[in-house]
């Protein structure tokens, strides 16, 4: 029964839309396969242009990350500078917060009206805004460079302490680093440069909020926009991102899978503590990253608390008031946020365990196939799956409430649900394999009723990881802007980040908007912080929070 | 041969302000090997890292042939380091992970693989030479380690617990081919580890760590009979602990009383323990069953006790005999054809006073645990 | 009279049969230890009396119950078994408290309340974890944890214990202690044990009688000292114990051993069968050889190791490393030294 429910909502919220979507892009009228959209596109010389862009940028801020954070990794595993679990953590922020908020921030400061656009006007025009298609590439890259630095700073400092004595017994650093640093952070960062490049692929908020519109994710939206959901063109090019995503996913697993080792890190480390030395090096870096990324988004932390800013250094008085409206006018957003997240998040906790325990007990063929698949759903681009939904729950009518369903809300947190399951089959697969079958059949031998086993020894087993879970999936939505962007029916049911967004347009909202942005990424550090709390209790799950992210099952 | 002797005086180390080892004088003499024991969190991993060079003494001097060698760094002091969890490099193969151990000037093409192979052959793994380290079995790894450490002919050579991570019978068979190698290359070896067998059964000399400081140096023979305290007599071997008074009757004569055994009397050969609160530390082995009615032999003391259960472990046979309130513990060797006496039989319980310890305790310490 | 009873007992995975034919039966209040390498079938057997696996062929019964049969396509169900199973990683709930883990099984058994708290304490305070009741399992060393394990087994009043491993998971020094527990509650209960461990020495020390198994066939089964002396081949000498071997030459006067001749002496001549093979393999306690300085297989010393009591020696004979050990109270030869070795008490195979 499990599993016929697990495949219902598969065929109906993944494969079927998506493959509709593709075959639409590929047929004409009367269902046959011919290549006339794909001329058409290739025809216009927007939609070539677009492409290249979307690749060069993608691919430009994913080497941009990886350049960035590799000496910074190098230093800090020369130093044997553990980064603590909290640190590690925050460089999975970027996954939580939208990066347009980053793209606003910094065109507050270096556009026309800013504060150092004003400095520098004189020399040259820094405005993000104009600036095109590189800023875009460059916010993208700023914003996944801590994912990418913690990463692969996972991945190496397993090895590290053991590293430093190797090292001390006669071996050069350079020969370390080529020889022992590179190939043992190449998962890291394989996993980070991937997602950099899905993301910023797939980010529709961050140029539309630069005024960039010759990409492949907003020319799409563009044509929903313009000509409806039914376009070929714009199925199309949601197809060929999903295509692109998946070659750029499955190019790099190769690389994240590849001898990952986490044995011993913890229990060799842990008890070692820090010498003056690297505790300097730690602050310098680690801090001075910080304060970069601090000083980036004092844009949009002064402005939430600015009367006026505009053609001055600083702001010249200070009010509250942004977020007493903020929190007044957008309290809809916030519910919108909390039911449609939360409701995805509890489907994809649901839908992921059961997804879990069917690769855990499918056979060993299947298993690979299964688990292929599951991690395969990352390379959907949010832009691509709303374009499907829209196309194949047009003018459904849902039978309660008489309103098509496409015009509800209800698409949207099963969008966020998909998108969020490869994380939540990946939390809940962790889960479920940290609880041995021992335990289950001590309790087996002893009575029974399987279900009150369940509820009594098993669920509790796993609420810690399911919780987590439900977090990882919950904050993943909470920002998943490329997909709200086009199924959201009206502006009462839009989530925060759409309503920052929106805000953020105009300049008597910007405001308004920052200090909702600052609201939400406050929200977003407070349940990093609850993760970490949880994760502290039970230590088991800091190693299962690095196998998450690295090892196929 | 590069034999190295090796002087440590006055060793004082600590983390931050948390002592960790204090007033550390050792001397290893050249070609020995030496094993430092203890039990985890005793400082004897730290000793082993000073030596090294992975740290830095907080006083004292570390001497390798009479050099001071506090200001020379780990890379050059020559020595090679085995790690309790191997610390094998994933991505490389055996050849690439034992070559990466030498040093750099012999690093030419041909050079590099002859001594890469000769090692290997030595240690009997030339056939993984091309396997990753995650294909091989532990004891494999273990030898790729000892490899690594041994590719570029160190003068001294560190092992940190090299066999924790092997089963009993593994564990058996590397260290006899660790001793043997050991006396073959002539190397000056240190052997840290928490296993008192591993220490005893291959080590020139023992040093007993414990809190931080060297409770005890000598042959594992002088260690295991003569234990200077009682934290040594627990820590290495099996003992029963029987608590009572000592008292001195003449000069070469003390007299033991406890409420379990009564009073007994007998001449001391060392050093004379002191008068008061004591528990009479005797080993499982040194003690005899007899039949109860069997003639007692004035060379022994007889205790009268029952069997309260036995125990068959093949070569030996444990029982558990109580002796008044208290349960001690008495192995007789087993062979071929000899018999198990039954649980609830009365035994005389003999032991020569000569190969028994009296420790000090403080009042509050008599009342611990007999069997221990 | 034998209570536990299992009838050609047999269990395939795949091609791979991992328990074949298995007879045992086990009598009332008897401890029966099942020894073997990892992989042996042990496990698989125990798992099958537990009710966990099916079988392929045979049956399985206690006293006149049918628990398990093939042939009838008969399982009783586990938790109608009446068993207790204490698991090699304690398997103890970490989010219960110690007091709830061991009444879980008469929860949910919907015991009455007054009787759950009755028979919880009564297992608490055999196992001595009265004062911890209320504290969590996580707050308890192994060894601690392993006691709830046994607890909450023991609650349920069970006819036999199944024991998986139930000491390898704790430190050497707690072991000890363990097994004398286990031995007590035994003698107190007068349940069953069944117990499964790749540990020669706790089986011995622990059982009654020992079931040793080898790629899921059943080598021998007897009292320890019968397994210990009298061992049925050669896997059974090697496995239990220390051991060492000595191929030979054999002719019916005498044996060749290295290149050296050597006449029969008293009684520790093979069967005429293996002698009449032309070759055998010469088998021996460590602690059943002797040092002579003329005559026996000559040999010559390369270490000495010291074990606290005992001098373990090894002595080259030709090419074979020959283990000995003596308490060290009698003197013994100096390593590099020439010597001759005597065999009290020989065992004979066949070379395979």
């Amino acid at each position: 029964m499990l599993f016929a429910f697990l495949a219902i909502y598969l065929l109906t919220f993944l494969v079927l839309p998506v493959g509709t979507m593709i075959l639409q892009g590929l047929t004409n009228n009367e269902g046959k396969f011919v290549a006339d959209h794909i001329k058409l596109l290739l025809a216009n010389p927007v939609y070539v242009e677009s492409l290249l862009n979307s690749l060069g940028v993608a691919a430009g801020a994913a080497v941009l990350s990886a350049v960035a954070a590799l000496p910074i990794a190098m230093v800090l595993w020369r130093y044997h500078v553990r980064p603590s679990v909290f640190i590690e953590l925050c460089g999975f922020l970027p996954l939580f917060v939208p990066p347009f908020v980053l793209a606003l921030s910094l065109q507050i400061f270096f556009g026309r009206g800013g504060a150092l656009g004003m400095l520098f006007q004189s020399y040259c025009d820094l405005d993000p805004a104009i600036l095109g298609l590189p800023s875009v590439m460059l916010i993208e890259a700023m914003h996944y460079f801590p994912l990418v630095l913690m990463t692969l700073t996972m991945t190496t400092s397993a090895y590290n302490q053991q590293a430093k004595e190797a090292a001390s017994l006669g071996s050069g650093w350079f020969r370390l680093m080529t020889r022992v640093f590179l190939p043992l952070g190449m998962p890291g960062l394989a996993f980070g440069m991937s997602i950099t490049f899905l993301k910023t692929l797939d980010d529709l908020a961050t140029p539309l909020s630069l005024g960039v519109t010759n990409l492949l994710a907003p020319q799409a939206f563009l044509r929903v926009s313009a000509y409806g959901s039914q376009d070929p063109l714009s199925s199309l090019i949601a197809t060929l991102m999903v295509v692109i995503s998946g070659l750029a996913w499955f190019a790099s697993i190769r690389f994240v899978r590849q001898h990952v080792a986490f044995r011993n890190a913890s229990s060799v480390s842990a008890s070692v503590l820090l010498s003056k030395q690297q505790m300097i090096v730690g602050i310098t870096f680690l801090g001075g990253i910080l304060m970069l990324y601090a000083t980036a988004y004092a844009g949009v932390a002064l402005t939430s608390i600015a009367r006026i800013w505009s053609y001055t250094l600083l702001p010249e008085s200070y009010v509250l008031s942004h977020y007493l409206t903020a929190i007044h006018s957008e309290r809809g957003s916030f519910i919108n946020t909390l039911a449609y997240c939360g409701f995805a998040a509890v489907l994809d906790v649901v839908v992921g365990l059961v997804m879990a325990y069917a690769i855990d007990c499918a056979p060993p063929v299947w298993k690979r196939w299964l688990t292929w698949g599951a991690t395969g759903l990352l390379s959907v681009p949010g832009v691509a799956l709303a374009i499907a939904y829209l196309q194949f729950f047009r003018g459904i009518e849902v039978p309660l409430i008489n309103q098509a369903i496409d015009a509800s809300w209800f698409l949207l947190p099963m969008a966020f649900s998909v998108r969020g399951l490869p994380f939540a089959i990946r939390a809940c697969s962790i889960t479920l394999q940290g609880i041995p079958a021992s335990y289950v059949e001590a309790a087996n031998i002893s009575g029974r009723n399987r279900f009150r086993i369940f509820i009594k020894i098993v669920l509790p087993m796993m609420t810690v990881g399911l919780f987590v879970a439900f977090l990882l999936c919950f904050g993943l939505a909470a920002v998943d802007l490329s997909s709200a962007m086009l199924l959201i029916p009206s502006e009462t049911n839009a989530p925060v980040s759409y309503s920052i967004y929106l805000n953020m347009q105009s300049t008597t909202g910007r405001g308004a908007g920052s200090a909702l942005a600052i609201l939400s990424i406050a929200l977003v550090t407070l349940s990093l912080f609850t993760l970490l709390v949880l994760i502290r209790r039970d230590w088991k799950t800091v190693s299962s929070f690095r196998k998450f992210v690295f090892t196929g099952s | 041969m590069n034999r190295v002797t090796i002087e440590v005086r006055n060793l004082d180390f600590s983390y931050g302000a948390k002592p960790v080892l204090r007033n550390i004088n050792l001397c290893i003499e050249a070609g020995e090997l030496f094993a430092v024991l203890g039990p985890s969190g005793s400082g004897k991993t730290t000793l082993l890292r000073l030596l090294a060079g992975l740290e830095r003494p907080s006083a004292g001097s570390i001497r390798i042939n009479k050099t001071d060698v506090f200001d020379i760094p780990p890379a050059q002091r020559d020595v090679g380091m085995v790690f309790q969890n191997f610390s094998l490099w994933p991505h490389m193969s055996v050849f690439e992970n034992v070559a990466f151990g030498v040093a750099e000037h012999h690093r030419n093409g041909t050079e590099l693989e002859k001594r890469v192979d000769k090692i290997l052959k030595m240690l009997d793994i030339a056939e993984t030479r091309d396997f990753r380290p995650d294909c091989l079995s532990v004891g494999q790894q273990q030898r790729v380690a000892l490899a690594r450490a041994l590719v570029s002919e160190p003068r001294l050579l560190l092992l940190d617990d090299p066999f924790s991570n092997l089963e009993y019978e593994l564990r058996v068979q590397m260290r006899h081919d660790l001793y043997l190698l050991q006396r073959k290359l002539g190397i000056t070896s240190i052997l840290v580890t928490h296993d008192q067998e591993d220490a005893l059964s291959i080590a020139d000399r023992v040093a007993v760590v414990a809190h931080g400081t060297i409770q005890q140096v000598g042959t594992p023979a002088a260690i295991y009979d003569f234990p200077n305290s009682m934290e040594v007599a627990r820590f290495v071997g099996v003992t029963n602990f029987l608590p009572g008074n000592v008292k001195h009757i003449e000069s070469q004569l003390i007299e033991f009383f406890s409420h379990d055994i009564g009073h007994h009397r007998w001449p001391i050969s060392r050093d004379a323990p002191s008068e008061g609160p004591s528990v009479l530390s005797i080993r499982p082995h040194a003690l005899h069953i007899a039949p109860i009615d069997s003639f007692r032999d004035g060379r022994y003391l007889w205790l009268e006790g029952t069997i309260r259960s036995s125990e068959f472990l093949g070569e030996v046979v444990r029982y558990q005999i109580d002796i008044g309130s208290v349960s001690i513990s008495v192995n007789q060797a087993h062979f071929t054809c000899s018999s198990v006496t039954p649980s609830g039989t009365p035994v005389l319980v003999g032991f020569d006073p000569s190969r028994s310890r009296l420790f000090p305790v403080s009042a509050e310490m008599s009342s611990v645990s007999v069997y221990d | 009279m034998a209570y536990i009873e299992l009838n050609q007992v047999t269990k395939r995975f795949g091609s791979v049969t991992a328990v074949d034919r298995l007879d045992l039966q086990i009598a009332k209040g008897e401890c029966v230890a099942m020894l073997g390498p990892s992989g042996c079938g042990k496990t698989t057997t125990l798992r099958m009396v537990a009710g966990f696996e099916d079988l392929d062929d045979g049956e399985i019964r206690a006293g006149e119950t049918l628990l398990s049969s093939k042939r009838e396509k008969y399982y009783l169900p586990p938790e109608q078994r009446n068993f207790g199973m204490v698991f090699q990683a304690f398997a103890v709930w970490p989010h219960l408290s110690v007091f709830e883990n061991v009444a879980f099984p008469l929860r949910i058994r919907k015991l009455p309340k007054a009787e759950i708290i009755a028979r919880t304490e009564e297992a608490l305070k055999h196992t001595n974890l009265l004062q911890f009741a209320a504290g969590s399992p996580d707050d308890l060393s192994g060894g601690g944890k392993q006691r709830v394990a046994l607890a909450r087994a023991l609650a349920i009043r069970p006819d036999v214990m199944l024991l998986d491993e139930p000491l390898s998971s704790l430190d050497p020094h707690f072991r000890e202690e363990m097994r004398f527990e286990i031995k007590d509650l035994q003698r107190r209960f007068g349940f069953s044990i069944l117990y499964v461990t790749h540990d020669q020495s706790e089986a011995m020390a622990l059982s009654d009688r020992i079931l040793v198994m080898r790629a899921g066939v059943v080598q021998q089964v007897g009292t320890p000292l019968e397994v210990y002396g009298s061992p049925a081949n050669r896997f059974v000498f090697e496995f239990i114990g220390l051991s060492c071997f000595l191929k030979a030459g054999l002719t019916p006067s005498g044996m060749q051993i290295a290149g050296n001749d050597y006449a029969w002496p008293n009684g520790i001549a093979p069967s005429t069968e293996i002698i009449a093979s032309g070759r055998g393999l010469l088998a021996a306690r460590p602690t059943e050889i002797d040092f002579v300085g003329e005559g026996g297989v000559r040999g010559h010393v390369i270490s000495k190791a010291y074990l606290g009591e005992t001098i373990d020696y090894r002595v080259m004979v030709g090419e074979t490393e020959v283990r000995v050990q003596k308490t060290r109270r009698v003197p013994g030869p100096a390593v590099g030294q020439s010597i001759g070795l005597n065999f009290p008490h020989p065992h004979w195979y066949p070379v395979d």
